[in-house]
């Protein structure tokens, strides 16, 4: 009977040392799942064609992110596009023009309005054909 | 024998209470730890629910930063209630829901303008807080955007310099007659360089972008801001027909 209730207790004892091991082990391994935010897919929507194509246009706009706020009236606005196209970037108060580099990335400096902007970025090839992407940027200062 | 199980049971108790401090969370330093710990008074208690509270509330303002954005909106009113506004952006519709707290401006109607004012078909800038979960946005300012000027791309068809005016024709086959004024600040963008140009020298068949303000009185007039044209740059395959005028 004594030799039955030790092997119950050293029974119990390994499964308790066995729970706490595989506990432990778990917990260390454990990652949390990072969930992708909800309606990422429209911020910072990058340009109308990202995918460059030999022979055809495309323009990818990067910054400034459509529908953002801008503390600044200077921004910058950044993309890629061929490296052989004009760059065409309007805003509300002007209009200015400049060549990528060698990559086909381009930065260009522009001034925005009070309120909304509508910048367009427009991308035109030695063709003539063109790539647009228009995206909106409000100057704001409010703390809300 | 008793020596075993006592070993034995020495052994569980270590282990259950070692998995037990491992589950506990770590207790927060105080000042005066012995006596939390020994006599929990209702002041303690008090404040250890103040804290969880505390907690709880920077957790919800954590999450809630996380899902909500700060944005500025623009479009066309589709429909507008006392609480909503729906407006066409240019990347689809957008709903703002508006409350005590949305402010309300016009240029052309300082200091009463508000919802009641909204019409359908009118351009307003919204900005506000966008909840990515509802995807609406809780409007905090919303004001008539009558600053946004049409920006529109094109090729002279018809030149009239009596009347200062340019006749383009659209990517959408779309014919726009272009009033160039006095203010009208005329560019020409040639081998890399942007140059100051003038109406005389615009020609049929040339590639440019307009931007200014639709005429009140004919929609098919723009009266001109800035001109932006290109000599010697190809057309695009919907604007070669134009290329040699009408």
């Amino acid at each position: 009977m004594r030799e039955r209730i030790l092997i119950v207790f050293i029974a119990v004892a390994i499964g308790l040392v066995i729970t706490t091991l595989v506990f432990f082990l778990y917990q260390q391994t454990k990652t949390i799942p990072q969930k992708a935010p909800a309606g990422s897919a429209i911020e910072n929507t990058p340009g109308t064609s990202p995918t460059p194509q030999v022979g055809s246009s495309y323009l990818s706009v990067d910054t400034p992110a459509d529908q953002s706020l801008s503390d600044r009236r200077l921004i910058q606005v950044k993309g890629k596009t061929h490296p052989e196209d004009t760059i065409i970037v309007s805003t509300n108060q002007e209009d200015v023009a400049a060549k990528p580099t060698a990559d086909g990335s381009f930065t260009v400096s522009i001034t925005i309005d009070a309120g909304a902007n509508m910048i367009i970025t427009r991308s035109i090839a030695p063709s003539g054909e063109e790539v647009k992407d228009s995206r909106v940027v409000t100057f704001s200062t409010d703390d809300f | 024998m008793k020596k075993i199980f006592f070993v034995l049971f020495a052994l569980v108790l270590i282990f259950t209470v070692k998995s037990v401090e491992a589950v506990t969370p770590t207790s927060e330093p105080t000042d005066t730890p012995v006596a939390k710990k020994t006599t929990p008074t209702p002041t303690a208690a008090a404040q250890d629910a103040q804290i969880e509270k505390i907690k709880d509330l920077v957790a919800s303002r954590v999450a809630e930063l996380k899902l909500v954005d700060k944005r500025g909106v623009l479009g066309y009113v589709k429909s507008s209630t006392n609480t909503e506004i729906t407006i066409n952006g240019n990347r689809g519709e957008i709903k703002s829901d508006v409350d005590e707290l949305t402010k309300f401006e016009s240029p052309s109607d300082k200091g009463s303008f508000g919802i009641s004012d909204i019409k359908s078909g009118d351009l307003l800038s919204i900005v506000g807080l966008y909840n990515k979960e509802t995807e609406r946005i809780l409007a905090r300012f919303v004001s008539v955007a009558s600053n946004i000027p049409e920006n529109i791309e094109g090729v002279v068809t018809a030149i009239d310099p009596k009347n200062y005016t340019l006749t383009i024709a659209t990517d959408d086959n779309k014919k726009i007659v272009v009033n160039v004024e006095t203010s009208t600040k005329t560019s020409a963008y040639q081998d890399g360089d942007t140059l100051k140009s003038g109406f005389s020298k615009i020609d049929v068949g040339e590639r440019l972008i307009v931007v200014g303000f639709t005429d009140k009185t004919d929609s098919n007039q723009i009266n001109t801001e800035r001109i932006l044209h290109f000599p010697g740059m190809a057309l695009s395959s919907n604007l070669t027909k134009y290329k040699s005028g009408k």
